[in-house]
């Protein structure tokens, strides 16, 4: 199993943790729990790489951070969305499909002036 | 990002920073308490769930660090985390910590200490307007040779009339009055001014007023203005103090004014720079200002009492004032028969007042400097060599994707927290170490009082800090930027080739320790030398076991009939019980009684040998000594020839002399001085005998010549009891009671043993020797601290060098030798140029040495010894190391 698993690529996990979190606000374990079931357990956060950059997409507005009590009444802080947090995934997005078009092109490729 | 919106998160990173890392603590553990759940749920048992969700989640302090880092607290933190990273390289090696801590507060207390004097007495500006034009208006006396006289009345009348060149000049003179009256009668040093003084040196008084012209006259009211430090501690700065009437000698006089103490402006150092004067004042500061009333024999112009300072005009020089001045007394020479041979000097005031001490603070200053210079070039050599053994750390960290800027700024973070650690324990040393300058400093220094570590001096210290620490740290930066990255992690043999430029650098380093240190150690041991030479001087009077104790006799209640002269009765009366009370004090040997003490150069007065008046005419005056018939007997002044006084030199009998054998040798060359007559004052001594010199004017000094009389034959107002007794100091109280037992108003002063008025008399000079000797042996320490860590870091480096050599037959002994050559090579050089600095620097010392030239070819010989030497034990103690390594274990090392 472990061989299907990808490293996340740099910048990527932030992009996958904006996405998350378009959906409904998260706590930071629901954040891996989700992105590992949604993609099929290919990518598995780093736990350890998570809370930092929770922590830079906070500083920079994206996202914002709240605490509350889940359903089993334990305290937990949940991030949010925040409008620029909205549009900067939209950009991302964007710059995202477009490289992997590209990528994807390039790949497809099979001799011969494109 | 903007600007705002960082700054409110910078700001709230600071403010909540603890917060923070708790929420995220908080976060973690919810984190892995949920992951375990999840685990439980799949079926492992509890505890190994948990252990499962702590491993997956990996370290949970590395996970915060970075979480802290990504919020970016900023400088501040970056601060806190590189201070607290120095912190704990310095506590890593704590040896290195210690001395270089050790050194810069050794270097910055004494220079703080020193600082502050210099600042509190010479830099700080005067607390007079433009003070630089105030001079002192000196008259002078070509038959004596003396240059620095007070005024005759007359004279000052004169000058001040006619100058132009001064825009104002004031005449003053001393007495010492006694506050009477209120519990103990207090004995004050007094100055009586003309009216025109206050607002000549431009300063008013805080509370009423000063002297007006028709107070400052014969006969004038009965009025005093008193000083700030008396007002505030005799009379509780209570501003009525103004109108009301203290007793002075037993006379009432009305205050009408406090005055700043900036009024006074080194009087009392004037007065003991004149001629034929001697500073008056417990702590040389003036108490009280009275008005100038000259009346009588003062105001005749064969008398010269009155000091005169004036203003130079607006754009006036000295040199002009001096002209013209010259010019009046000379038309003063033609016109009197009394002005003869007496000329004009102008001098700068603050050349008067601070003449003798600037010599003293500029050596102290040059010396201290000298001191911080060997701790900084200390602290510089071992950052030098600790540098080295970091730059394979720093070539390591950078390769590991350490920024340059975050390394350099470490060690700066280090150096920094390692000068302010010695800045810290230099002021507290400051602290103590100026206590012990002021109190070690000799009574003569102006202004002393006034010494202390303020703002401005702290604010120095901080600087001397902060660029001791910048410029030290940044020298590893530098260092490691200089190197090759890979060159040095690949480098096996570390040092032993690479470093040559460095080494040169340290080894430049040692030999301007050693140059600096033997710089101050010969400027010491010259001053040890001088003092030395001071003390063997026989003062020809014996000190030891002597008690003194000196009284002043107001002329209110012991008149001073000069019609009825030598006639005193009252005076002569006192005199006599005071003796009589005195010897009666079990355990006291012997007594008597004298005009001034035998270190108190009293006064002199012209005179001429009966027969020889036209010869007289080009003889200096004669220094006049009233003692009681037990005077030599008591002080142990030998009789050369003829007699002593005695008992029957009474009053009504024939009038006697005594003179010293300067006054026998200068004025009775190839004559018979006994028998003889002398004659001054209008009356005829016969000289009776011939006694040894007493050195009145202090130990450096040769006696004047002397003529003593009898004390019933020339009754002194101003009296000093000199007791002999196994034990001075248990007397004290005794010997007190029996002056005050003749009258209880009158003030007791100057109650201490001879032996420390002779001691007091060099103080200056113990002072010097002490600080500068205390300099010397810090330097050397330091420098030979230097030496030592210098030597055993190269030779650490050269240990494989060292074993191959044994390991191919060479004995101990050679490898010894080899490391010991290298420092002897250092020690001579430094030691040479020390030399060379020594003979162009220890002519400062000129001033400061008696009967030592500064080019002392005893000390220059002995002190390079002596610290060649010392740097050899330094040397060799890490040679003798190297010598032990056993050639496999050196091998093995690398």
């Amino acid at each position: 199993m472990s061989d299907e698993r990808s490293e996340l690529l740099q910048g990527t996990l932030e992009m996958l943790v904006l996405k998350t979190l378009s959906v409904e606000p998260l706590h930071g374990w629901g954040i891996c729990q989700r992105i590992g079931k949604i993609s099929g357990q290919v990518f598995l956060v780093n736990q350890g790489s998570l809370y930092p950059a929770l922590e830079r997409l906070r500083r920079r507005d994206w996202i914002r951070s709240e605490w509350r009590i889940t359903e089993n009444n334990r305290r937990a802080r949940y991030y949010e969305l925040t409008v620029a947090g909205r549009q900067r995934l939209a950009e991302e997005r964007a710059a995202w499909e477009r490289s992997s078009a590209a990528v994807n092109g390039v790949l497809a490729w099979e001799g011969g002036d494109a | 990002m903007s600007l705002w919106s960082e700054l409110r998160h910078r700001l709230e990173a600071l403010v909540r920073g603890r917060r923070a890392d708790r929420e995220t603590s908080e976060e973690i553990r919810f984190h892995v308490e949920m992951q375990a759940r999840l685990l439980e749920e799949q079926g492992h048992s509890a505890p190994e769930a948990e252990r499962l969700a702590r491993v997956a989640f990996g370290r949970a302090a590395e996970v915060q660090e970075e979480v802290r880092e990504a919020r970016g607290i900023g400088w501040i933190d970056d601060l806190r985390r590189d201070l607290s990273h120095a912190a704990r390289q310095l506590y890593r090696s704590p040896g290195f910590s210690v001395v270089a801590v050790l050194t810069l507060a050794l270097g910055i207390g004494a220079s703080t200490a020193v600082f502050s004097v210099l600042d509190g007495v010479l830099l700080r500006p005067a607390p007079v307007p433009e003070a630089e034009r105030l001079v002192v208006v000196w008259e002078t006396d070509r038959r004596s040779g003396t240059s620095r006289e007070p005024g005759a009345w007359p004279d000052f009348l004169d000058l001040s009339r006619e100058t132009r060149t001064l825009e104002a000049v004031a005449a003053l003179r001393g007495a010492v009055v006694n506050l009477t009256g209120r519990a103990e009668p207090v004995r004050l040093a007094g100055v009586g001014v003309t009216s025109g003084y206050f607002d000549m040196l431009g300063v008013g008084p805080i509370v009423g007023r000063t002297f007006r012209p028709e107070e400052a006259v014969a006969g004038g009211p009965r009025v005093a203005v008193m000083s700030e430090t008396l007002w505030r501690t005799r009379f509780q700065a209570d501003p009525t103090v103004v109108g009301q009437t203290i007793s002075l000698d037993g006379a009432p006089h009305q205050v009408v004014g406090v005055l700043p103490d900036a009024a006074d402006f080194g009087l009392d150092q004037i007065h003991a720079r004149a001629a034929y004067h001697a500073g008056y004042s417990h702590d040389g500061a003036i108490d009280l200002w009275l008005p100038l009333q000259p009346s009588g024999l003062e105001t005749s112009r064969d008398t010269h009492p009155f000091l005169m300072i004036g203003r130079l005009a607006d754009r006036g020089s000295v040199g002009a004032a001096q002209a013209e001045l010259a010019a009046i007394a000379s038309r003063l020479e033609a016109q009197f028969r009394s002005n003869i041979d007496r000329g004009i000097m102008v001098e700068p005031l603050e050349e008067v007042v601070f003449g003798s001490t600037r010599p003293m603070l500029w050596l102290l200053t040059a010396a201290v400097g000298l001191v911080l210079l060997v701790a900084c070039v200390n602290v510089a050599n071992l950052l030098l060599a600790r540098g080295a053994v970091r730059a394979r750390e720093v070539a390591l960290r950078t390769a590991l994707g350490a920024a340059r800027a975050r390394l350099g700024r470490q060690f700066v973070a280090e150096a920094l927290l390692l000068a302010m650690l010695g800045a810290l324990g230099g002021v507290a040393l400051a602290y103590g170490g100026l206590a012990a300058l002021v109190a070690l400093a000799p009574g003569d220094i102006p202004r002393l009082g006034e010494v202390g570590i303020d703002g401005r001096v702290l604010l120095v210290t901080l600087v001397v800090a902060l660029a001791v620490g910048v410029g030290f740290g940044l020298v590893p930066t530098l260092q490691a930027a200089g190197t090759d990255l890979t060159g040095l992690i690949r480098s096996e043999s570390r040092g032993a080739t690479a470093g040559r430029s460095r080494r040169h650098g340290r080894d430049l380093l040692v030999v301007a320790e050693l140059a600096l240190s033997v710089m101050l150690v010969i400027g010491a041991a010259l001053l040890v030398r001088s003092f030395q030479t001071v003390l063997s001087v026989d003062p020809g009077f014996r000190a030891h076991g002597i008690l003194k104790a000196q009284y002043q006799l107001p002329p209110s209640r012991y008149p001073r009939d000069f019609a009825r002269f030598p006639d005193w009765t009252e005076i002569r009366a006192f005199h006599t019980g005071v003796l009589d009370r005195v010897t009666r004090i079990p355990g006291v040997e012997a007594a008597a009684i004298a005009a001034a003490h035998p270190l108190d150069a009293g006064f002199t007065n012209s005179f001429v040998v009966v027969g020889r008046e036209a010869e007289a005419r080009d003889w200096p005056e004669i220094t006049v000594r009233s003692v009681s018939a037990e005077y030599f007997a008591t002080l142990g002044v030998v009789v050369r020839r003829g007699r002593g006084f005695e008992a029957t030199d009474q009053g009504r009998a024939p009038a006697v002399a005594v003179i010293n054998e300067a006054a026998a040798a200068r004025f009775f060359k190839d004559r018979e001085p006994l028998g003889q007559e002398i004659a001054f004052w209008g009356m005829r001594r016969r000289i009776v005998g011939v006694v040894g010199n007493e050195r009145v004017r202090g130990l450096t000094e040769a006696a004047p010549p002397a003529v003593y009389v009898a004390i019933t034959q020339m009754p002194p107002p101003d009296g000093v009891l000199l007791v002999r007794t196994d034990a001075p100091a248990e007397l004290a109280a005794a010997v007190r009671s029996a002056v005050s037992a003749g009258d209880p108003e009158l003030s007791v002063y100057g109650v201490e043993p001879l032996a420390k008025t002779l001691s007091d008399s060099v103080a200056q000079r113990r002072f010097a020797m002490l600080v500068l000797g205390a300099f010397a042996v810090i330097g050397l320490a330091l420098a030979l601290i230097g030496v030592y860590g210098v030597v055993s870091y190269t030779t650490s480096l050269r240990v494989r060098e060292f074993g191959i050599r044994s390991a191919l037959g060479a004995g101990r002994g050679e490898v010894v030798s080899l490391v010991v050559r290298d420092g002897a090579r250092l020690a001579a050089v430094g030691i040479g140029v020390g030399l060379l600095g020594a003979l162009a620097g220890s002519r400062l010392l000129t001033s400061l040495l008696y009967d030592v030239s500064p080019a002392d070819p005893l000390t220059y010989l002995l002190v390079p010894g002596a610290v060649l030497v010392a740097a050899g034990v330094a040397t060799w103690v890490p040679a003798w190391r190297a010598g032990r390594v056993s050639p496999i274990e050196a091998l093995r090392l690398e």
